[in-house]
């Protein structure tokens, strides 16, 4: 346990690995790093004392999938939790997994693959999670759509304006 | 002279019988090495009972010893985040009740939250205090729940209908409120959806008064109960150090003696204002994981009691919410402290109507990732007991 980062409000604190913590609105701490530091940047937050592992969100871009880790500190004396933010382009969806730096991380990057179909590079076991193994597609990118959807996308503001006519 | 001795044994033994006696013999007679003992496979779910919910787990098992577990998650899954990227902010509202519905209100309130921070909308005092007699009633529900399941997996059927009775008298308060009695859909975008009926107060303040005069029999009734005791104490130990490392949350992680609770580490809403303990236990066992949410439970009633006292008049929608919320483009994360462990949000909105994307975090799916990978060397009728003090919500794991 290292209690030699502070983090105050507006104060940018430079993290083991180079990279900077700013405090963004509606987030609180985020890092952003690129795909070839992740690994990095993980390896500095365990060692900074952040040990309990939360979640990984995928974000649909239209040419890339954002990456957002939430890992939270329950060592250190002011205990909070950080996002780190990391972009990988859609071309190419290959990232390093973090399993063995924070074992807990494991079904979260099957549920990132099996949704988003990110490739978690060092992955133990990566296979679908919530879908049948045999499914086509990941469910959660935004130009997935197959016949069992039953409701359709639709757009609100469309819907709206056709009204008013 | 008996029956039995009347009978006569015939002179000679059926040919299947003589046969197996021969197989006994043969094996009694072979070298000890030379039998053939084997790992067994076997699957439980995905509707066993005591799996609450749809859960399948393929143990390897040595003996009585699990030697490894496959769990195969899913069966429920809905894809909840895909339905709110093609919905409204309000109309996902009511999907929060189905994730964890023995605790529906913290859901929607966790929903409601990061809306609400996403689109600068603040809350009239009233309803914050409204979520805070809801919310914690409803942890409540949910921890009377648990004691109850877990008391018929070890075979007291007692303190389950017991313990229902409470539980039923509270739903009978939630649907003065909210209308419903499992998915209530309480919370709106900006406040609440109903305000408090003539009396309810008085109600809610006379059944924490019936609830808390018959907690000392509900204790002994099951706490106390030297078999529940004994399937309980010194099994399915888990460390501090292991309970963080494998992602655990919430009373199942405070079990383990890591202080860790949302109320209190980021305070939201109005609980600066309360008086309240973070009960903490060192053992980890399932005794104890048992015990943190009966303590729990308790604390609760205190906080629903202070917020009784304080609450003002007022209304209970903010003004100028409009129907088709439009948040600015950005990103929001709220979370609160569920009664299964930290519960989170994280929203992504584009500008549009409808959210770009959804992140639930699941405080069961964290809990049941831990509860496989620390039940290998368990007995197999430990499992389900072990299972039981995790008490997962299967709408939540899979959403």
């Amino acid at each position: 346990m290292s209690d030699d980062i502070n983090l105050d409000e507006g104060q940018n604190e430079e993290m083991p690995g180079g990279v900077k913590i700013i405090r963004e609105e509606g987030l609180g701490y985020t890092l952003t790093v690129k795909r070839e530091d992740l690994l990095k940047a993980a390896a500095g937050l365990k060692e900074a004392g952040f040990d309990l592992f939360k979640f990984i969100s995928g974000v649909d871009y239209p040419d890339r999938i954002k990456l957002v880790y939430r890992v939270f500190s329950t060592k250190r004396q002011n205990r909070f939790g950080i996002f780190m933010k990391t972009e990988v382009p859609k071309s190419d969806p290959i990232i390093d997994s973090l399993v063995h730096i924070w074992p807990a991380a494991n079904w979260h990057e099957r549920e990132t693959y099996d949704l988003y179909g990110m490739e978690f590079k060092g992955h133990p076991n990566l296979r679908r999670i919530f879908m049948p193994d045999d499914w086509v597609g990941h469910p959660l990118r935004k130009d997935y759509s197959d016949d069992r959807m039953i409701v359709g996308p639709f757009n609100l503001v469309a819907d709206s304006s056709k009204k008013e006519s | 002279m008996s029956k039995l001795e009347e009978q006569k044994l015939p002179d000679k033994l059926p040919d299947s019988l003589l046969e197996r006696e021969f197989e006994i013999e043969e094996l009694k007679s072979r070298p000890e090495d030379t039998i053939v003992s084997q790992e067994l496979t076997i699957n439980i779910g995905p509707h066993h009972p005591s799996t609450h919910g749809v859960f399948r787990a393929i143990m390897d098992m040595d003996g009585e010893i699990i030697t490894r577990i496959e769990p195969v998650i899913g069966h429920l899954h809905r894809c909840f985040e895909k339905i709110a990227e093609n919905r409204s902010y309000a109309q996902f509202m009511p999907f929060t009740d189905r994730m964890d519905y023995t605790s529906a209100m913290l859901n929607g309130w966790a929903y409601a939250m990061a809306v609400e921070k996403l689109a600068g909308i603040q809350v009239p005092e009233r309803a914050e205090y409204l979520r805070v007699i809801a919310g914690e009633l409803n942890r409540a529900i949910s921890h009377l729940m648990t004691y109850t399941f877990s008391g018929l997996e070890a075979g007291a059927v007692t303190p389950f209908f017991w313990w229902f009775e409470e539980r039923d008298k509270l739903l009978d308060l939630f649907e003065e409120i909210a209308g419903a009695r499992m998915t209530f859909n309480y919370a709106r975008i900006g406040g609440v959806s109903g305000d408090a009926p003539d009396g309810w107060f008085d109600r809610v303040r006379d059944f924490i008064k019936t609830l808390r005069s018959n907690l000392d029999e509900y204790y002994k009734l099951l706490f106390g109960n030297y078999i529940f005791k004994k399937r309980m104490k010194g099994i399915g130990v888990i460390s501090a150090e292991e309970a963080i490392r494998l992602g655990i949350t919430g009373p199942c992680l405070r079990a383990s003696g890591v202080n860790y609770d949302v109320r209190k580490a980021d305070p939201y809403s109005i609980y600066p204002r309360f008086d309240f303990e973070v009960p903490i236990s060192y053992k980890g066992d399932n005794y104890d994981r048992m015990y943190m949410r009966f303590l729990e439970l308790q604390q609760s009633l205190r906080i629903v009691e202070q917020a009784l006292d304080q609450i003002p008049d007022g209304p209970i929608m903010a003004e100028g919410v409009p129907r088709l919320v439009c948040p600015p483009p950005g990103e929001v994360y709220a979370h609160v402290e569920s009664s299964r462990g930290a519960l989170g949000y994280y929203i992504v909105s584009d500008g549009s109507p409808k959210p770009y994307r959804v992140k639930i975090q699941a405080p069961s799916f964290g809990n049941l990732q831990a509860f496989t990978s620390m039940v290998v060397n368990n007995y197999f009728a430990d499992v389900i007991m072990i299972f039981g003090t995790f008490d997962p919500c299967f709408g939540e794991v899979d959403r």
